[in-house]
């Protein structure tokens, strides 16, 4: 049984005469544990994919089932509710509160998730325990992405969505988000779907969606994905 | 200025707007207060000056109780050739309408001191007759005037102001009856002359106006124009007997004294207002500006790097900004020039009576606040562009680094800071992150509270005393006035007077007036004997009891004198200086008393003698009046309930001000508010839209922002309400006079009432703020850093 079910989903903005078909019509269904990337150029409407199926933008036609439940019905209330318990989310830029150090970051999620994990575990597993005190402009760019990860996983969502996470990040720091990234779909057995322009990345999803202006125009599985240590561009 | 600079000009004047509109109402408010506050004794004195110009307002009034004979009228014109003159009558009388008796003053002018209509016709025939405001009831009835011991009927056509009177409420005493003059009424010449045709040795016009049209001085309230009037007083004085007439300039016109004296008070109380609103709009100008050069550092960046000189590039924001302050001071001016002053002037009108004001416009005053506004708004703004473009180019391409998260002390504290939940967090690192906010907040929030502290606190300092004063410590109803009396005449009066039916009870009471130095100011007070200590408290409220023995100050006197008891006081009395040692003090608010028992003042005094009754009744004032009289002479008979109704109506009029605090001080904190809120909310717009995505509730995001605003506000209500009782006292004690005891204590309520009322001014903005976090759209969130 898929987790995510979505049926001729479409988003049409009117901006004055023109109307511009951002997704025009979009059918594809996720299982459970996969982490599934999305690839397409800028304005394919990856995004627009993404923020529809975060919760944060309403769909102008179509459905979109989330365990069963059709979330382009739900009132904003609703929305957020599906958010704040279900989704984590990473930015391409990071989005840390530059106010609080990065352990209390990561605790800020965890107040309004169901049932998080430890706050301090789970960023020790990114790799940043001994920077818990530090706040964000004290971090590098990879550093800030870890927090941002860290984040969203300890938030204990059913599905993680990722908006071009290494876009920010120099090769290695990108490489080693991704590895990061297969890690946890491993260790907490979550949902990811990440989003990227970089089709090297292709190689270690479990199921790859390709986007052209608006439309997936291929969709396929791999059996066996590759490790990210495999992968070069 | 080049295209290029003058596009980006006119672009921004209308992508900002917020800003553009905020920094346009800040100024538009410190200018208003300003120009507001410092022209109202001006204003008032320019609306006093036409309406006594308009009422053709005499220069001097001369009366000669047996009439002015064609000799004098010659002697005055051969003296003063080029004068305006007219002789007319006035008489004391009574009207009666229905079962009622008024004391009357009767005038017969018509073309100089003219009243001022305010309802009804002019008087046109014979019968016509006019009555002052106070009287209105009587309007279109028919009327009984009695005077020289004829009655005379007349109907009322209608109700006017007159110069004559300008604070109406003194109309002064009758010289004809015993009691205050309650009407003042005007009637045809030929129904005044008709008093007085048939009575024999007196000239019938008693009374001259002279008007001198070309007296070099035409301003009332300047000092030359006294000297001038005072000098034609003094010839025209050196042309009759001393006792004959009584010359009445208007430096003798009490209304007008006083009138001159509270307008330029005014000023003087209010010039913190215009200080604190300056301040602020200062600040506010200069932190919207400094966050949109900040945001545009890039655009300064651009047009740096492709050759625009630093002074082109300061001049977008110093002319957008001049723009602003120079639309705010037109606005200001025309504001502050009609509201304020004709506001004051409105709360004066219970005192003074004056047509409806109209509006003067002062030059000088309005160059000044415009200077100083464009100093303050448009200086800051030139500092705030210099110290960013002085970055190179490149600099100013790359995006400022963000203020780096610190910790602060509270974080020490491990196990407070660790139960903090993160919003709690976070808004207190802000607090103290943004320090220029959290000043401007809680100066801003100090201003309005303060503001409104003040304003209440001036209510409940005047308004209580009238009721304590006359309704606890005065428990007697009336004074009755007579000539010395004796030991043994008192109290065949007080036998006499005691069988009045109604009367209550009364004591025999000697009145002396005095007067006591302290450095500059010369204290009125009154020497009150009685002849029963005992049953002197009976008739006035004592702290502790009133004995044979005590000598008792009342406290304003023994706070400005400084005296205790045992201490020694010295008054005047006569031009002869008398010592008391003072035994007590008592609480009284208004007038200064030294009380004395009949044998101690038989020590000081050698003589003891009466010369008024304190006496308690019931029933109608007007009847214990008429029986008091039938029994015996009086010189002066005095009812309390006068004070009351005056000082009363003096209230309405402080409230109306009060009110007007109130709206200012809530424009105050809105403008504040909002601008410095929409500014965080522009810095924090990414932060927020994150907030949304991780599945914040609206609720929850909104609570991130305005948790600052709202413990800030609390800050600034605490300092406030100390600022505000402070200023409360600074102004009360420079309104203060010498016979009146101010409360100074301000009540409970007046501190929950600014608390609350300043929290829903804050809570208002706050709400409004809440609607537009609940717009921030989440895409924004994915968007790069700019």
């Amino acid at each position: 049984m898929s987790y995510i079910e979505i049926k001729d989903l479409k988003k049409i903005y009117q901006m004055g005469d023109i109307e511009i078909k951002a997704l025009n019509g979009i059918s594809t269904s996720i299982k459970k544990g996969e982490l599934v990337i999305v690839v397409g150029a800028s304005g394919a409407g990856k995004t627009t994919l993404l923020n529809l199926i975060g919760g944060m933008d309403s769909a102008t036609s179509g459905s979109l089932f989330i365990d069963d439940v059709d979330i382009t019905k739900y009132n904003d209330r609703k929305l957020t509710k599906y958010r704040r318990e279900d989704v984590g989310f990473v930015f391409q830029f990071y989005n840390l509160i530059p106010n609080i150090t990065a352990l209390e970051n990561v605790e800020m999620a965890c107040e309004v998730a169901l049932e998080p994990f430890d706050s301090q575990t789970v960023l020790s597993d990114v790799g940043l325990a001994d920077r818990f005190d530090n706040f964000p402009s004290q971090l590098s760019g990879g550093q800030q992405q870890r927090v941002s990860i860290a984040r969203a996983i300890a938030k204990n969502p059913k599905l993680l969505l990722c908006d071009e996470p290494t876009g920010a990040l120099d090769y290695e720091a990108g490489k080693a988000i991704l590895k990061l990234l297969q890690d946890m779909v491993e260790n907490y057995n979550m949902t990811i779907i990440v989003i990227t322009h970089n089709t090297a990345i292709e190689a270690i999803g479990d199921h790859i969606i390709k986007m052209k202006n608006g439309v997936i125009y291929e969709e396929y599985y791999n059996d066996n994905p590759a490790d990210i240590s495999e992968v070069e561009w | 200025m080049s295209k290029t600079i003058f596009k980006i000009l006119i672009r921004k004047i209308f992508n900002a707007k917020a800003q553009f509109l905020s920094l346009i109402a800040i100024s538009a408010v410190g200018v208003a207060m300003y120009v507001g506050i410092l022209s109202v004794p001006t204003s008032m004195q320019s609306n006093a000056q036409v309406y006594l110009e308009n009422q053709n307002t005499s220069d001097l009034d001369l009366n000669k109780v047996t009439g002015f004979t064609k000799k004098d009228l010659k002697k005055i014109k051969k003296k003063h050739k080029n004068i305006e003159l007219e002789k007319s009558i006035t008489l004391e009388a009574t009207t009666s309408y229905k079962d009622q008796e008024i004391i009357t003053r009767l005038h017969s002018n018509q073309e100089i001191n003219k009243p001022y209509l305010i309802k009804g016709k002019e008087i046109t025939k014979v019968n016509d007759c006019l009555v002052d405001n106070e009287n209105e009831h009587l309007y279109g009835k028919d009327i009984k005037i009695k005077a020289l011991d004829q009655t005379k009927k007349c109907h009322v056509v209608g109700v006017i102001y007159s110069p004559s009177y300008l604070s109406i409420k003194t109309k002064g005493y009758s010289s004809l009856s015993t009691g205050q003059v309650k009407l003042i009424l005007y009637t045809h010449p030929d129904k005044a002359y008709s008093f007085v045709e048939d009575i024999p040795f007196i000239e019938p016009y008693n009374t001259l106006s002279i008007v001198y049209p070309d007296k070099q001085n035409k301003q009332i309230f300047s000092e030359d124009y006294r000297l001038e009037i005072n000098k034609k007083e003094k010839e025209i004085k050196n042309l009759f007997d001393k006792d004959e007439i009584t010359i009445i300039s208007r430096d003798d016109n009490q209304s007008i004294d006083g009138f001159y004296n509270d307008s330029s008070k005014i000023r003087e109380i209010g010039a913190i207002f215009p200080v604190i609103f300056f301040l602020v709009a200062a600040m506010v100008g200069s932190s919207t500006m400094s966050r949109m050069i900040e945001d545009e550092r890039m655009q300064l960046g651009v047009l740096s790097a492709t050759g625009y000189s630093k002074a082109a590039i300061t001049s977008i924001y110093i002319i957008y900004a001049l723009l602003a302050v120079v639309i705010g001071c037109a606005l200001g001016i025309l504001i502050g020039f009609s509201i304020i002053p004709t506001a004051v002037i409105i709360a004066y009108h219970v005192l003074y009576q004056l047509p409806p004001p109209i509006i003067f416009f002062d030059f000088d005053i309005s160059l000044q606040a415009i200077i100083i506004a464009i100093v303050m708004i448009v200086g800051s703004t030139l500092l705030v562009a210099l110290h960013q473009i002085k970055d190179n180019c490149a600099t100013l391409l790359r995006p400022k680094a963000p203020l780096a998260g610190k910790k602060i002390f509270l974080e020490k504290i491990r196990f407070i800071w660790t139960r903090l939940s993160f919003i709690n967090k976070v808004s207190t690192r802000n607090v103290f992150r943004y320090k220029k906010r959290l000043f401007m907040t809680i100066l801003a929030i100090m201003g309005c509270s303060g503001l409104l502290m003040t304003g209440l606190g001036i209510r409940t300092s005047v308004a209580p005393i009238v009721d304590k004063q006359f309704d606890e410590i005065y428990q007697y109803d009336m004074i009755a006035y007579n000539t010395n009396l004796n030991e043994t005449e008192v109290n065949k009066e007080l036998k006499k007077l005691s069988k009045i039916k109604n009367l209550d009870s009364l004591i025999a009471t000697n009145r002396q007036n005095a007067i006591a130095y302290q450095d500059k100011d010369e204290y009125d007070l009154v020497v009150l004997m009685a002849n029963d200590a005992d049953k002197l408290n009976d008739y006035i409220k004592f702290d502790q009891e009133f004995t044979d023995n005590d000598i008792v100050i009342t406290q304003k006197l023994a706070a400005d004198f400084n005296l205790k008891a045992g201490s020694k006081f010295k008054v005047e009395i006569d031009d002869k200086e008398y010592t008391f040692k003072i035994s007590g003090i008592t609480t009284q608010y208004v007038g200064n008393f030294l009380y004395i028992n009949k044998d101690v003042y038989q020590e000081h005094f050698n003589k003891v003698k009466y010369n008024s009754f304190l006496i308690k009744h019931h029933g109608s004032t007007s009847e214990i009046t008429k029986q008091l009289e039938k029994q015996s002479y009086f010189t002066m008979i005095d009812d309390d309930t006068i004070y009351q109704d005056t000082i009363g109506d003096s209230i309405n009029g402080i409230n109306q001000l009060v009110y007007i605090m109130i709206a200012f001080a809530g424009i105050l904190v809105i403008i504040v508010m909002y601008s410095l809120t929409s500014i965080n909310l522009i810095e924090r717009r990414r932060e927020l839209a994150t907030l949304k995505v991780l599945g914040f509730y609206n609720r929850e995001v909104s609570n991130y922002v305005l948790k600052e605003n709202i413990s800030l506000t609390i800050i600034g209500l605490f300092i406030g309400l100390i600022f505000g009782k402070y200023l409360h006292i600074y102004i009360i004690s420079m309104v203060e006079v010498t016979d009146i005891s101010f409360i100074m204590e301000q009540p409970p309520i007046n501190y929950f009432l600014t608390f609350g009322i300043t929290l829903l001014f804050s809570l208002t903005v706050n709400l409004v703020m809440q609607r537009k976090i609940k717009k921030i759209d989440m895409v924004d969130s994915l968007k790069s850093v700019e």
